[in-house]
């Protein structure tokens, strides 16, 4: 029950108070019922089949007087209602035999039957003897003596049927008075049952009225202390938010400011990438100027390598009439020592001979000896015109490396070029950017304008709540009061 | 006492005979103008087996089949660059002398010391008739080639370094 509502209890208690109420109510009606029915059958058995026992004595009485006038007066009429006062009488032994239940009452029953066979065996001679007397003179002119005993015997049997009824009619009222004693226990039993089932609901509805209940007026005025204390922290809190809102309001003024700072300075900064973008133009031609010139010292330095291999190939020719020169040289000397050999055996002439041939040989060793001299210094210079030719090449290479560099140069600077084109383009961007962000910097400021007042009447709210708190605190107490816990 | 470049006088024979100067290797050498008949550029010479290693081989001269010596394998027993060929005298027709450079015709004298047996080794194997100067520098003056007897160029043989 701790999980259902309190009308969900109140509920189930009253549903459960009607249901002992309808289990009371029907146990009573069932014992009524049983009552009703108890007496019912010993009124039905007093009624009938008390009556009809008594009618049972009534017709054999009547019958009786009917035989007994028709012995008197020999009339068909008397003889008849005799007849029909037997037929009555079978028919109510027929009658008690189909309500009577009692082996013992059936028994005396069927020993009226057999007594009432008997009387009427008995009185049928007396009855055919009554037929044929006209002149009826003395009674024993009939010869009854028979009857008087059957017809005693079956009035006994009777009154012993009659009194044996009567007594089951007197037991059947005293056990029903017993099942209306039983019924009226019962009925009382369960009325304090009921009784005692509605105080244990109330007592229960009670203590889960002031426990439940009590517990929460409880959390809710504990509920309401923290709700109390939250607003006056939301309220404190609203106030250095206010504050800071207005902090915030005035950052933003003079990012404001700033904004505009920055969109002017972008401004300048675009200007300024036009004019270096104009200074990029400007220093393309200046560019192909100097390509130009780099152009023409690569052909200066192509013919200065044709000329140096020009000149190595002179001095290759000079080279050749020099070992010429060294050759015809070297041949005077052979031929002049030669000579001066002859003449040594040619006496005086060849004496002198000889001495011209060695003047021819010494001219011939000083002619070898200047070409090869000659030789020497056209070797220098070929090395020489070899070692410009490979300074000119080395030259003409780092012409065309530098030629290169001043390609990646100029390729360098068309790319700073375009750059700063691009540079242009993304700073008009943040030129427009930054007048954007002007824009919104000052919605910003009117949001936070806003932000701030709602930030006041927030705690102002606050405030209200925080009142608000204290009273539905009261109020709790007060609660706790009518529940009956006393809780405070 | 005789200068440096000057010819030292002669002790034997015509003292200061006009001789023709050339280098083999590193010695300066003297032959004197009577023993030779031409000097000229190195001929192609043909190596002979069976030959001392002095001996270079054989070359055509003026049509004929000659013998080319290397002095300076005979004297020094060394290697040494030939660019003359100097034709000589000898009792069995001219030899070629495969030597250095010729300096000239000069009159090359020994002196006394020229002929120390020590310089100039035993009677029988001597090549060098004497030693004389040319600035300071030793000539060795060869014999000619004529009265180089054939045990001297057996001995020659027999001492010579093989190539």
């Amino acid at each position: 029950m701790a999980k259902r509502t309190f009308g969900n209890k109140l509920g189930l208690g009253f549903g459960l108070t009607v249901a002992l109420t309808l289990i009371m109510g029907a146990s009573s009606v069932a014992a009524l019922s049983i009552v009703v029915d108890a007496k019912d059958a010993a009124v039905r058995e007093a009624v009938e089949d008390l009556v009809s026992a008594e009618h049972l004595t009534t017709k054999a009485e009547s019958r009786i007087s009917d035989y007994r006038g028709y012995l008197l007066t020999n009339t068909q009429e008397n003889l008849d209602q005799a007849n029909r006062d037997r037929e009555e009488f079978l028919a109510l032994v027929v009658q008690l035999r189909g309500t009577l239940t009692d082996p013992d009452t059936l028994a005396l029953l069927d020993a009226v039957s057999v007594a009432e066979a008997k009387h009427a065996a008995v009185l049928q001679p007396v009855i055919e003897r009554r037929r044929t007397i006209t002149n009826l003179q003395n009674i024993g002119q009939l010869n009854a003596v028979e009857v008087t005993p059957a017809r005693k015997a079956l009035q006994e049997s009777i009154a012993v049927l009659t009194a044996h009824i009567r007594a089951d009619v007197e037991t059947a009222r005293e056990n029903s008075s017993a099942r209306a004693t039983q019924a009226i226990i019962l009925i009382v039993v369960l009325g304090l049952l009921a009784m005692a089932c509605g105080g244990y609901i109330a007592w229960r509805l009670n203590r889960d009225l002031r426990r439940e209940v009590g517990a929460a007026v409880g959390h809710i005025q504990s509920s309401s202390a923290q709700l109390e204390a939250a607003a006056a922290q939301q309220a404190t809190g609203g106030r250095d938010q206010a504050s800071a809102m207005n902090e915030i309001t005035t950052t933003i003024s003079e990012l404001l400011i700033t904004s505009r700072q920055i969109a002017e300075s972008a401004q300048r900064v675009s200007q300024i990438a036009e004019d270096t973008a104009e200074a990029a133009r400007t220093g393309d031609a200046t560019i192909d100027q100097t390509r130009a010139s780099i152009s023409a010292i690569r052909s200066q330095v192509d013919q200065i390598v044709q000329h140096m291999l020009a000149l190595g190939e002179k001095s290759q020719q000079i080279g050749g009439v020099v070992d010429l020169v060294s050759e015809l040289a070297e041949q005077t000397n052979i031929l002049a020592i030669n000579a001066t050999i002859e003449a040594s055996g040619a006496g005086e002439w060849g004496r002198r001979f000889a001495v011209v041939a060695e003047e021819i040989r010494k001219l011939a060793d000083r002619t070898a000896g200047s070409a090869k001299e000659i030789r020497a210094l056209i070797d220098d210079v070929r090395g020489a015109v070899n070692t410009t030719v490979m300074a000119t090449e080395i030259g003409a290479k780092s012409v065309d490396a530098g030629s290169r560099q001043f390609d990646d140069a100029t390729s360098s600077f068309r790319r700073i070029a375009q750059l700063v084109a691009t540079t242009n383009d993304a700073t008009r961007e943040i030129e427009l950017t930054t007048k954007q962000q002007t824009t919104a910097v000052e919605q910003v400021n009117v949001a936070a304008s806003d932000t701030a007042r709602v930030t006041r009447e927030t705690e102002a709210s606050a405030v209200q709540t925080k009142q608000t708190a204290a009273h539905l605190s009261n109020l709790s107490g007060e609660l706790l009061e009518l529940v009956g816990t006393g809780r405070r | 006492m005789v200068q440096p470049g000057q010819i030292a006088p002669s002790t034997e024979g015509t003292a200061g005979d006009d001789s023709l100067v050339f280098r083999a290797g590193a010695l300066l050498c003297a032959l004197r103008l009577g023993e030779v008949i031409e000097t000229m550029r190195p001929l192609a010479t043909h190596p002979l087996a069976g030959t001392p290693a002095f001996v270079t081989g054989i070359c055509i001269m003026r049509g004929a089949p000659t013998l080319v010596i290397d002095v300076a394998r005979l004297l020094g027993g060394a290697e040494a660059r030939v660019t003359r060929f100097v034709a000589v005298r000898t009792d069995r027709g001219p030899v070629a002398l495969a030597t250095g450079e010729i300096q000239g015709v000069r009159a090359i004298g020994t002196g006394a010391a020229g002929h120390h047996e020590a310089l100039l080794g035993e009677a029988p194997a001597r090549l060098v008739a004497g030693v004389g100067t040319i600035d300071a520098a030793p000539v060795l003056v060869l014999r000619s080639m004529r009265l180089v007897p054939d045990e001297v160029w057996a001995a020659a043989a027999a001492t010579a370094v093989p190539a």
